[in-house]
């Protein structure tokens, strides 16, 4: 398995000249043209019957109060599409979710769901373009359909009510996680069995990487950028595991998995990336100063979302790594939250050190004046916790809880 | 195979073995445990206990739980939580400390949905209030699972003794939460403990 793959995403960006060295390439890109146009319509029963189910999902997902409303950060993750595309992608439609889990689906109708859970953990725009474009890849390649009919001729006597609706493609989670969440949303569907029967096929999976990845390089974006999403998520679920003594395990790695083994997935997109850089003449890019000017105004939700998720390996994982290009009053802060909510022995200490360091940046978030506040107070220095509770009514005087901070003061 | 579990079910359907939901009468009664005392203006229906329910919590609905649900701690002590922690979970519940302050108090009730997956949640406002003879705390929020239909709350709870005490009221924002809110209301000024 690991071998072809290797061959196939070898072939992705490759020309004859270059396969000489190589064995059997199962496919090129050349094999990989979009079966989907810009004015794509259903073609037969199967396609119009699902188009016809999804877009009264479509709607519901449309009015959902998960929706992400930043039309910003939505034009943004749009022009990136279009950058992948070389054209304007009136046929692909970008919802940004709410949900604290690293996830974006692809459904047959061009609907694209992507998740908070995902830009809180890119690091540039090149690394949401690979996922992006290999969710693109789900659509122009019609996995959905190909699917449906695949499992429609197996299971001739399953009940079909409800189960369309369990075509979106799921495919940038590991672990647990699947597109289901939004079939939730959706339909209110609970049928974890059959959701999972609506999966891709990893062959699908594949397909869908190595399509996404000849986008990137094509329109300049760093192809390395795929595997080091891979490589993030694999430190971060090493990093929960080690937090809970236990040991990473691949969820991915199993037979009955509809996904590539993680660490394969992250070694065959980093050596076709490898691959597509030795053949290309042209500089690429990973557009980081663009990703972090456009997720700027909302780093404090995204980040917020993550640490109250209560995995405290995983979300150190990310604070350090954010820290890496230097600490500032929004990571000191969150640092102190993640440390207040896990409760373990010497862990009030470390939020309150936290806290403490993050008011003396000047970007300080006004939450981190309370939680210092508190945490002063708990250490008995009364005056230091009043001065800082009230620095923070000041910083924010229509705070939500500022009854009981008043109350707090009059004590 | 199938057609064998349908007649199980069946069978210990009509012998009224299966967990059902018990009357509540308008009347004071004791609620999760032996300590916690209210009494409801109205009959509600207690819900069946699930097998992950601690033993510290009781949960009555008046138009069935996904609608409307009112909720009682009944004194959780130090080092407990009302979630249960299973081994293969990536997330921590959260565990109440009888040392706790109000922001940790509110930040424990946010974790609990957190933590079960609910990424929308907002704080509306956090007050002291009046609950069991003493200050406790009342926090209004809302929070849309992922059933995606938007629910409102509000939950007071107060320390005694160490143990965490505590009623809430949660509904569907439009209509339920807010016809339930007065009912919520006498139980919470109703409520004391039994000691």
């Amino acid at each position: 398995m690991h071998s072809s793959r290797r061959q196939f995403m070898l072939g992705a960006g490759g020309c004859a000249a270059c396969m000489s060295g190589l064995t059997r390439a199962h496919v090129l890109p050349t094999d990989l043209p979009p079966l989907v146009d810009v004015d794509y319509e259903p073609v037969d029963a199967d396609e119009r019957g699902i188009w016809q189910s999804m877009e009264q999902i479509e709607e519901t997902i449309q009015a959902s109060p998960q929706r992400l409303n930043a039309p910003e950060l939505q034009g943004y993750t749009g022009s990136i599409i279009e950058q992948l595309m070389g054209r304007e992608t009136p046929d692909l439609r970008i919802y940004l979710m709410r949900s604290a889990l690293f996830n974006a689906s692809m459904f047959p109708t061009g609907m694209m769901i992507v998740n908070t859970g995902l830009m809180a953990r890119v690091r540039n725009e090149a690394q949401l373009a690979a996922v992006l474009g290999h969710e693109a890849g789900h659509y122009y390649r019609k996995h959905s359909i190909e699917r449906y009919r695949s499992l429609r001729n197996k299971t001739a006597t399953m009940a079909w009510v409800g189960a369309i609706a369990n075509l979106g493609a799921g495919v940038y989670s590991v672990g647990p996680y699947s597109s289901s969440d939004w079939i939730y949303v959706a339909q209110g569907i609970n049928t974890l069995v059959t959701m999972s029967m609506f999966q891709m096929s990893r062959t699908q999976e594949e397909e869908a990487d190595a399509y996404g990845i000849s986008l990137m390089a094509r329109s300049g974006y760093t192809p390395d950028a795929a595997s080091q999403v891979w490589k993030q998520l694999i430190e971060e679920r090493k990093a929960s595991a080690a937090q809970r003594d236990k040991r990473y395990r691949d969820r991915s790695a199993s037979l009955v998995s509809t996904h590539p083994p993680t660490e394969n997935r992250m070694k065959d997109l980093a050596d076709t990336a490898a691959y597509l850089a030795k053949g290309s003449n042209r500089g690429s890019t990973d557009r980081r100063d663009e990703w972090l000017a456009a997720v700027a105004p909302h780093r404090a939700m995204l980040l917020d979302e993550q640490i109250k998720l209560n995995d405290p390996g995983a979300s150190l994982y990310l604070i350090n790594s954010l820290a890496e290009d230097g600490w500032n009053g929004l990571l000191r802060y969150n640092e102190g939250e993640i440390y207040r909510l896990r409760g373990e022995t010497g862990d009030q200490e470390k939020a309150a050190e936290a806290y403490a360091a993050a008011t003396a940046f000047t970007d300080v978030p006004p939450e981190a004046w309370r939680a210092h506040g508190y945490a002063l107070l708990k250490a008995k220095k009364v005056d230091d916790g009043r001065y800082a509770l009230n620095r923070y009514l000041e910083l924010n005087p229509g705070a939500k809880d500022a009854g009981v901070v008043r109350y707090t003061l009059a004590q | 195979m199938r057609l064998r579990i349908a007649f199980a079910l069946a069978a210990f359907t009509l012998a009224g073995c299966l967990p059902a939901y018990k009357l509540v009468p308008a009347s004071e009664i004791h609620v999760a445990g032996k300590q916690l005392v209210v009494k409801p203006g109205n009959e509600w229906n207690m819900l069946p206990r699930s097998p992950s329910q601690s033993e510290w919590d009781e949960t009555w609905t008046l138009n069935g739980p996904l609608l409307d649900a009112v909720a009682f701690v009944g004194g959780l002590p130090d080092g407990k939580s009302l979630l249960t922690q299973k081994k293969k979970d990536d997330k921590k519940v959260p565990v109440f400390h009888a040392d706790m302050n109000s922001h940790d108090l509110v930040s424990m009730m946010e974790a609990s949905y957190r933590v079960r997956g609910i990424t929308v949640f907002d704080i509306e406002s956090v007050d002291p209030a009046d609950f069991l003879g003493g200050k406790g705390l009342r926090v209004h929020y809302q929070y849309a699972p992922t059933d995606g239909i938007s629910r409102k709350g509000v939950c007071v709870a107060r320390v005694v003794d160490k143990k965490l005490y505590a009623i809430k009221l949660e509904g569907v924002s439009s209509h339920y939460f807010d016809a339930a809110l007065p009912e919520f209301d006498q139980m919470v000024a109703s409520a004391r403990l039994d000691q």
